[in-house]
């Protein structure tokens, strides 16, 4: 602890020097290309789960009271087809889609706008951005072993909870004079040779196993009023479920559904749309985006080891970024590109990336008389590359360190090492995944 | 803890008939186990979706059919449990929750089967 405070302390009198760098998760395929295409963080996000809220959505927020078509700021619509048809599937179905059927089910488009989209004289103009989102999944055989297994055991205490409640029900019917003898004869059917509980293989009826239900029941039931039944088998289903772990059993799968190891690829697409003059009647496509990101995650009892690669590609309009950025330098056509490395173990975590970027540029083009078209091309390329390192304090506390090497920026070249040590903490309790050099 | 949702019905039936109950899990990724039982003689389970046969209306008339269910619903991009019940293709039981509001629910049933009046 006193090591802890120092460190803060140490923390707070240094300089913090602050990098602005595109990092990996920047380069990723992201949540909502739309926005991210317009380098907005919208303050309010509509996913509408129906076809019908799609067009209240569309309609209430971006047209306006005399019938015409508005821009709301820092706005963004998302909308996933596939789910808004209601479709049935069981969950065998759900969980092993075929490659094809991800795509479709993870389908998703987004729409996003601001009105303060800044041109290089900083007027501030109206934007939209579009944006197309899927992810293919291929699952391994060990992983699909996996779920089915932790399925049964959800299965399994279902089944024991449901037959556990019904016996409540029929011994409440049986006896209802006093707590004490509720609580008697309910054992006493469950103990029963011809219970059904006595059929079960995942769970063996004896005295051991019934302790602890009896104990919870003594103390958590009140005394029985029959015009308060319900509120009664309200807290006999609390005491299963305490007993049970029926909770933490449905937590512990979806978990497992959350965190798939396997072969994923995210791809994403999405192209800008300005109203330099703020008219409709003029407009522009300044930047167009496509982004694929592979990766490949393992999955153990206490670890989880990801490798992933990135890829995007970004088309500058030359001519709106002549004629409203003509102070800066922009390539028409860049690359980037990266691999990232993630190993997660208990509480300490590494992350390893490196990304590279190649640009091009037309900077002159002369078509000669014989017909031949001479070009002068600038290419530009250049790498960056960070190691993080973060360990877990505590569940509020994180110590994390980068060292690497950034991009070399346009402007205000100041060298391009970083070093960075930070304590974070926050609220939601931060994670590798949202801790990043960009402050 | 899980809530639980109390339900009490009627349900009309002409005389030798069979009595069918069945559960319907209407959307994606919904799991359930449900038991029928007639008053605790015997009890029948239904593993998802699926049907139980109980008996001849006629000898269950005035008799009460006993259902309990659990569905709890595995996909994350829905955002609500439901689960149908019926009594010979009648509609009995239309369950519905927000996730929101209740993750494991539990079903607490009574149907009483009565002669039809037709």
């Amino acid at each position: 602890m006193k090591h802890i405070i120092a460190l803060c302390i140490i923390l707070l009198l240094l300089p913090a020097i602050l990098w602005a760098q595109v990092d990996i998760e920047k380069t990723k395929a992201p949540g909502s290309p739309a926005s991210s295409i317009l380098e907005m963080q919208p303050s309010g996000i509509l996913q509408p789960k129906s076809y019908k809220a799609l067009e209240t959505a569309l309609f209430s927020n971006y047209v306006n009271n005399q019938g015409s078509i508005s821009i709301p700021n820092d706005f963004m619509i998302e909308f996933s087809p596939y789910w808004a048809k209601d479709p049935k599937l069981d969950i065998e179905q759900y969980l092993f889609p075929n490659p094809w059927e991800s795509l479709v089910r993870n389908a998703s488009f987004s729409l996003a706008s601001t009105q303060n989209y800044y041109l290089g004289d900083s007027t501030k103009s109206k934007a939209l951005g579009f944006g197309f989102r899927s992810t293919l999944v291929i699952s391994t055989n060990k992983e699909k072993e996996r779920l089915a297994k932790q399925l049964e055991t959800i299965y399994n205490t279902k089944d024991l909870k449901n037959l556990m409640y019904m016996y409540a029900r029929m011994s409440l019917r049986k006896q209802s004079e006093s707590k004490d003898k509720f609580i008697g004869q309910y054992l006493k059917d469950l103990k029963a040779k011809d219970s059904t509980l006595n059929h079960i293989t995942h769970f063996t009826v004896n005295e051991k196993s019934l302790d602890e239900l009896s104990s919870l029941l003594h103390k958590q039931l009140p005394e029985y009023n029959s015009q308060q039944k319900n509120d009664f088998l309200q807290i006999v289903n609390n005491v299963l479920d305490q007993y049970l772990k029926t909770i933490e059993t449905r937590e512990n799968i979806e978990l497992l559904i959350g965190n798939r190891p396997g072969f994923k690829l995210d791809v994403a697409a999405a192209l800008s749309l300005d109203f330099p003059t703020n008219e409709f009647n003029l407009s522009e496509v300044p930047q167009q985006s496509i982004w694929l990101t592979p990766s490949y995650s393992f999955s153990g009892e206490k670890s989880n080891i990801e490798v992933l690669g990135v890829m995007r590609y970004n088309y500058h309009n030359s001519n709106f970024y002549e004629k409203y950025f003509p102070q800066k330098v922009f390539n028409q056509h860049s690359f980037d590109y990266g691999l990232g490395l993630s190993i997660v173990y208990q509480k300490f975590s590494l992350l390893f990336e490196v990304e590279g970027r190649r640009s091009r540029e037309v900077l002159e083009s002369v078509s000669g008389a014989d017909g031949i078209v001479n070009q002068r091309i600038r290419y530009d390329s250049d790498l960056q590359y960070i190691g993080s390192f973060n360990y877990q304090l505590s569940d509020k506390l994180m110590l994390t360190y980068k060292l690497g090497k950034k991009f070399e920026p346009v402007i205000n070249y100041d060298g391009t090492l970083i070093s960075l040590l930070s304590l974070n903490f926050g609220i939601g309790g931060p994670t590798k995944e949202n801790i990043s050099a960009k402050q | 803890m899980s809530k639980v949702y109390f339900y009490e019905e009627d349900v009309q039936l002409a005389d030798n008939q069979e009595v069918i109950v069945r559960v319907e899990l209407p959307g994606a990724g919904t799991i359930c186990q449900t038991i029928v039982t007639i008053q605790g003689d015997g009890l029948i389970k239904i593993k998802d979706e699926g049907l139980a046969i109980i008996g001849d209306s006629t000898k269950l008339k005035n008799k009460m059919l006993y259902i309990t269910s659990n569905p709890s619903n595995l996909a994350a991009e829905v955002t609500k449990i439901r689960e149908n019940i019926f009594v010979n293709d009648k509609l009995i039981i239309q369950h519905q929750n927000d996730k929101a509001e209740e993750k494991d629910p539990q079903l607490d049933i009574e149907i009483t089967i009565k002669a039809s009046t037709s």
